[in-house]
């Protein structure tokens, strides 16, 4: 490659940026709103009431399985996080495998009450997506996002590189001048929050690390199980005896394990063989309960409620790797780091969308033919507008399909995902077939008017608006509600901003006509 | 605690962009002595350490730089979207 350095690295940046930028973009948003998953989830079931009272939630999920479901393989129960209120529980029939765990799960309130919520999969939707996507097979998904996000480490280096005036463009900001203004928002929204960044994106990959790199653990292991009860402990499930016994309250083992952890509150609480003499009870800690992510998992004889010994501290690479997903996560952030968190999340995303669009900004000056672009130049520009201003879209269809969709719909929660998808596919036909300009000032629109529309939609359907939820106090659900209508207002900003841009080729061609 | 690391953060971030000509002539209409500059400057840089000094205090060293980090950030964001508005 000749050139120096920077000339090498800037094309670096600009190929492997544009490549997977749009799956970034999406990865960035998703990802962003998954910082207040817990939250979206109390949103999208506003069914679940009560507050947040980890002991009422698991009592009355055993209390239920007792029940309904005695003869259960395995009970598993998910205690609300520290900013959720229900707790999801579920059982596994004999033969049953745990991809079938939506048929025996329900939902328990604050008030320890099983609650008949509609079918939903919330903000952990979001979460998924992030990583998993949607439509493709997990596996695959997987594998596209670690590529983006191996471009996108690729990507901030080679950017620090380039961008020789770092440090002289720190706090630059200039509007209104084209290009530069674009390049200008693009390094600001990458160099502010670039510890950030970095983090996020070599954390990421460490997340699904024994995926992408599974040579090591092929090398010393004879199979991936062997690894995993290295890793993480062996998991045996307890032989049944045959005989019943009575489980001791559940109250009593959720105390002991707090003491053991010195008030770190439990996350998951399994229970294989319920109901039989040699049953157990293991309480992990909660994911949330520190900067290590991967909470330690106590064992209890059921009958006796008696703590089995302590499992060997993790070691060093294990508990480094689960710190660094922690960090990723931000499972373990208060409430202002959990906004700072959510703040470079908006900025990493601003950072893709500047990059996307600096991409065509940078070569519409130098079109042969202004009025024909070449195709490229449409693709990359016709992409741009439909994920940028497509996505959003989506998501907000996707709020407003938790709200307008019948109950008793089958498969509800896949139809709210499916919305999200038609939404966002409306808004990349308008992408298409409408004049470059006037398609972002109308998708954009749209965007906002959807997220304009999801509060209103909420008002319509729920007693727990936006104006109720403000003189109750409930501030979940209304910082939910302004932030759909801050989100609103930031895409009409953009909107309005594009309607009165003035045309750079047509600018361009008076002043050749003139000169 | 947590607030004074905020504060420092931005007071530090706004006291480093005076430190830089192209910020004083766009910002204040004229260019600080060089003397002035540079003191500006380590007042700055002193902030920026207080603030992580006040976030250590207050959450530890680990989850403090944490949130320090998002603190610096914060400030820097605020402070160019200011410096941008105040320009002249």
């Amino acid at each position: 490659m000749n050139g120096g350095i920077r000339q090498s690295m800037a094309w670096l940046h600009t190929w492997v940026g544009l490549l997977l930028g749009w799956l970034l973009f999406l990865v960035f948003v998703t990802g962003t709103a998954a910082y207040f998953q817990d939250e979206i989830t109390r949103w999208m079931q506003p069914e679940v009431r009560g507050q947040h009272d980890i002991d009422a939630g698991a009592e009355g999920a055993v209390a239920y399985m007792q029940k309904h479901a005695a003869n259960a393989e395995q009970w598993s129960i998910e205690l609300p996080g520290e900013r959720a209120v229900a707790t999801t529980a579920f059982w596994k029939e004999k033969g049953e495998t745990f991809a079938q765990w939506r048929d025996h799960a329900f939902l328990v309130d604050g008030h320890g009450q099983k609650v008949d919520a509609r079918d939903t999969l919330g903000g952990w939707r979001l979460y998924r997506m992030h990583f998993d996507l949607y439509y493709l097979p997990v596996l695959w998904a997987r594998w596209l996002v670690g590529l983006a996000a191996m471009f996108m480490l690729v990507a901030i280096i080679s950017g620090v590189i380039t961008h020789k005036k770092i440090f002289a463009d720190f706090f630059t900001l200039r509007f209104g001048k084209g290009q530069r203004s674009w390049l200008d928002g693009h390094n600001l929204t990458a160099v502010l929050a670039l510890p950030f960044h970095f983090m996020i994106t070599y954390t990421g990959l460490v997340t699904l690390a024994a995926q992408y790199m599974p040579w090591g653990v092929s090398a010393a292991y004879e199979n991936r199980a062997a690894y995993y009860a290295d890793a993480f402990g062996a998991d045996e499930a307890p032989k049944r005896s045959g005989s019943n016994a009575t489980m001791a309250p559940i109250a009593g083992m959720l105390k002991q394990a707090r003491e053991t952890w010195h008030g770190a509150e439990p996350g998951y609480i399994f229970v294989p063989i319920p109901g039989d003499a040699h049953g157990v009870v293991k309480i992990i800690r909660s994911t949330g309960a520190g900067m290590a992510t991967r909470g330690e998992t106590l064992t209890f004889d059921a009958a006796t409620g008696v703590m089995h010994a302590r499992p060997p501290a993790p070691g060093a690479a294990r508990e480094t790797e689960s710190v660094m997903i922690g960090l990723h996560a931000g499972r373990y952030a208060p409430v202002l780091l959990r906004w700072f968190y959510f703040l470079c999340g908006l900025a990493g995303t601003a950072m893709v969308a500047t990059g996307l669009v600096l991409w065509t900004s940078k070569r519409r000056m130098q079109l042969p033919d202004p009025e024909r672009p070449y195709f490229g130049f449409r693709l990359v520009e016709r992409m741009n507008i439909a994920t940028i201003a497509g996505l959003p879209f989506g998501i907000a269809c996707y709020f407003m399909a938790n709200r307008l969709l019948p109950m008793d719909v089958v498969q509800r929660p896949n139809w709210e995902a499916n919305w999200l998808f038609i939404g966002w596919g409306v808004l990349c036909v308008v992408a298409i077939v409408r004049p470059v300009k006037r398609a972002w000032v109308e998708t954009l629109s749209v965007a906002a008017a959807g997220f304009l529309a999801v509060p209103v939609v909420d008002m319509m359907t729920t007693d727990r608006g936006l104006f109720v939820s403000l003189w109750r106090g409930d501030m979940v659900f209304a910082s939910f509600d302004l932030m759909m209508l801050a989100l609103a207002g930031l895409l009409g900003f953009c909107a309005w901003k594009v309607h009165n841009r003035k045309d750079v080729v047509r600018v361009r061609r008076k002043k050749e006509a003139v000169a | 605690m947590m607030l004074l690391c905020l504060l420092t953060a931005l007071l530090g971030f706004a006291a480093l962009s005076m430190g830089m000509s192209r910020h004083q002539r766009d910002v204040l209409g004229k260019a600080l002595p060089a003397a002035r500059t540079r003191s500006v400057k380590l007042a700055g840089w002193l902030l920026l350490a207080a603030s992580w000094a006040a976030a250590i205090a207050s959450d530890g060293a680990a989850l403090g730089s944490v949130y320090w980090l998002g603190a610096l950030t914060f400030g820097a964001l605020v402070v160019a979207l200011s410096v941008t508005r105040l320009s002249r």
